[in-house]
């Protein structure tokens, strides 16, 4: 076995060593926090896969866990950090609201690529004036990605709940969209929609560029050595930008396409989490686009795993959360990298 | 500004100064501590409920800080001991804390959403006789709460230890260098448990002091503190005095936010917003000052390189997840 096969080999058992891990303290968590810890388990472990219709809806919510995986992906694979994923789906999500209802006579296709492309630019330009400040003025952008964020979240909940509010609505939430720019639905009544196929090509084109392009490898170069690359003659102060640009804009889309395959409208929690997860999601995928599109069906499983048993038994959804802290705990752990590699090596 | 203005600041900084404090420690051992807001976070919740349940503060206290230890020793533990990279792990915690007290708070209270507890002991503010009775100084350093007293004499405690003790040359020396800290025989491992512990304690402090002030305990209660304490601690280039100012500065900024929601027609929901971007300017004026005053010092014509070098150096504390864990 060469030295690169067995270094991804090591990779993808430490991977599969924490989500082991995270499943074992799952069952220990249930076992704690339920009454009834049969039934509990059934739904968690098995509640996504009992009915076609959970199991389109387990699919339907990768998608954006897709989008956001590959921005944080892109992201760390140059080299920089994009903490501000929360803030950028929502501005994507809030942005394509406006953009919809402000051409509600326009063609459909032409409609929808623009509110896709408005969430992309929200996004993209959130987190690309991160880089900004990082390229001209060394600002970290681990702690203004964060904090531009933070504050956008609380402005968009402002608009939400004042400005764009649908007051014909019961719920919270903004105005919604015209019928006719929602994507299709490919299974109904699962709310899965044509935004996966969208998600998969987006997966496709990030790898396409990070591994097969001039401006990928300059990406890669500059993410896994700046100094080393600078000496290579690249210029790596536009590295700064770009993949934050690029990385934001992907969150950002993902955004967008909640509003228009799913939710219509814009509403406080739409983000969930979702930004912080494709961190995780990125990690479980080792930085590489392609892997994110599975590592994003195993999270949107867990998700899905602990709404079935929140729905059908006595448990609260942030039990998922803390599952997920575990993977987080122990997916970069170098020990566990150590171990299976001494192993390999027999 | 009024003395009250001033007054309120001081008591507002509290939280930012105690997180601060402790994140000194584990920036110092060279170590980006970005559980500070997960820390603070677990011990706002768990000193609630051991106050609730034994109707003592000290015990409750003492029960937030305990629970914040253990969660660092987690933290630390698999950071260190696993090799994991630090700041992921930091994310983990913060994810973890949040989790863990609306879990616990579902299983305790059968709530999701903020609890309140009528009847709860709260820190109620302390007179100190001698110092109370002087006319301006009185004013502003009376009337607070022992948290906030603790937070001043943990802050100055902070000071001796960096620069006095021989701990603290350990711990800057293996922040500088850990390979050169080694050789000298400094047990580097052994420093960053002890920096992330006592980042831990002063973070429970920190998390304590919002909770216990409020009788209540609310999902994210510390909402985002912990993040602006680490950009305080960058702020305040990484010494005591610093870490005062800045705690100050987003003190009145919190302080001011409060006040405009009472008084202004500003609608609260954009105010919240008000810290974090407060805190992004912040961040861009200081690199601004610096690059400016780097640009006067150097010698003529030699302006770039030499600009270069102090951003470089401001940099330092910010280390990303690819290449991360500073151990080692």
């Amino acid at each position: 076995m060469n030295r690169n096969r067995q270094l991804g080999l090591a990779s993808f058992l430490t991977v599969l060593a924490a989500i082991l891990a995270s499943f074992a303290i799952a069952v220990a968590l249930i076992f704690v926090f339920s009454k009834n810890p049969g039934q509990t388990l059934y739904y968690y472990f098995l509640g996504p896969f009992l009915s076609r219709y959970a199991l389109f809806n387990m699919l339907e919510s990768s998608v954006p866990l897709m989008f956001t995986g590959l921005g944080i992906a892109l992201a760390f694979n140059s080299g920089v950090t994009n903490l501000g994923g929360e803030g950028q789906i929502f501005s994507g999500a809030l942005v394509a609201v406006v953009v919809g209802i402000a051409v509600p006579a326009a063609p459909r296709a032409l409609g929808v690529l623009a509110i896709l492309a408005g969430g992309t630019l929200a996004g993209g330009l959130l987190a690309g004036f991160s880089g900004v400040l990082r390229r001209r003025w060394n600002v970290s952008e681990l702690l203004t990605t964060y904090l531009l964020s933070s504050g956008v979240v609380y402005v968009i909940n402002y608009l939400i709940l004042g400005p764009l509010r649908n007051p014909q609505k019961m719920t919270i939430e903004s105005v919604s969209i015209p019928a006719w720019f929602m994507l299709a639905r490919l299974a109904p009544p699962s709310f899965l929609h044509s935004g996966l196929l969208l998600a998969l090509a987006a997966a496709g084109a990030v790898y396409f560029l990070v591994y097969r392009t001039h401006l990928g490898y300059e990406l890669r170069a500059s993410g896994s050595n700046r100094q080393f690359a600078r000496y290579g003659g690249i210029n790596v102060g536009q590295y700064f930008v770009l993949p934050l640009l690029l990385s934001g804009g992907l969150t950002g889309l993902g955004g967008a396409v909640q509003v228009v395959g799913r939710y219509q409208s814009c509403f406080t929690d739409l983000t969930a989490g979702l930004g912080w997860n494709g961190i995780a999601v990125a990690l479980i995928a080792r930085n590489n686009p392609l892997a994110v599109v599975p590592a994003a069906l195993l999270y949107a499983y867990l998700s899905a795993g602990a709404k079935a048993a929140m729905i059908n038994s006595d448990v609260t959804f942030e039990l998922a959360a803390i599952i997920q802290a575990v993977i987080f705990y122990l997916i970069t752990a170098e020990a566990a990298m150590a171990f299976f590699r001494r192993r390999l090596n027999g | 500004m009024s003395l009250q203005a001033i007054g309120d600041t001081i008591a507002i900084m509290t939280p930012f100064l105690l997180a601060a404090t402790g994140g000194l420690f584990s920036s110092l051992a060279g170590m980006l501590n970005i559980a500070l807001e997960g820390l603070m976070l677990n011990s706002a919740f768990f000193s609630v409920v051991f106050t609730v349940a034994t109707g003592n503060l000290f015990l409750g206290v003492l029960a937030g800080v305990a629970a914040t230890l253990l969660l660092t020793a987690v933290f630390g533990g698999i950071a260190l001991g696993l090799r994991a990279n630090i700041f992921i792990c930091g994310l983990a915690t913060n994810l973890l804390a949040a989790a863990l007290s609306i879990v616990l708070s579902f299983k305790i209270y059968g709530q999701t959403g903020s609890v309140t507890f009528p009847g709860m002991p709260t820190l109620e503010p302390l007179v100190i006789p001698g110092i109370s009775s002087i006319p301006v100084l009185g004013e502003l350093l009376s009337g607070h709460n022992l948290l906030t007293y603790l937070s001043w004499v943990l802050l100055g405690a902070a000071y001796l230890v960096i620069y006095r003790l021989p701990f603290g040359m350990r711990l800057r020396a293996v922040g500088q260098d850990p390979e050169a800290s080694r050789a000298l025989g400094i047990n580097v491992r052994g420093m960053h448990i002890a920096a992330l512990l006592i980042s831990g304690f002063a973070c429970a402090l920190g998390g304590a002091s919002l909770t216990l002030t409020l009788g209540a305990f609310v999902p994210n209660v510390t909402s985002g503190r912990g993040w602006i304490a680490l950009v305080i601690i960058y702020l305040g280039n990484r010494t005591p005095l610093g870490i005062l100012i800045g705690s100050l500065v987003f003190g009145f900024v919190e302080y001011l936010s409060n006040l405009l929601q009472t008084t202004s027609s500003i609608p609260a929901g954009l105010l919240l917003a008000m810290p974090f971007f407060a805190t992004v300017l912040a961040l861009i004026l200081y690199a601004v000052l610096e690059s400016r005053l780097a640009r006067r010092r150097a010698p003529l014509g030699a302006g770039a390189p030499a600009a270069k070098a102090g951003a470089d150096a401001a940099q330092e504390p910010a280390e990303g997840p690819p290449e991360g864990s500073p151990e080692r």
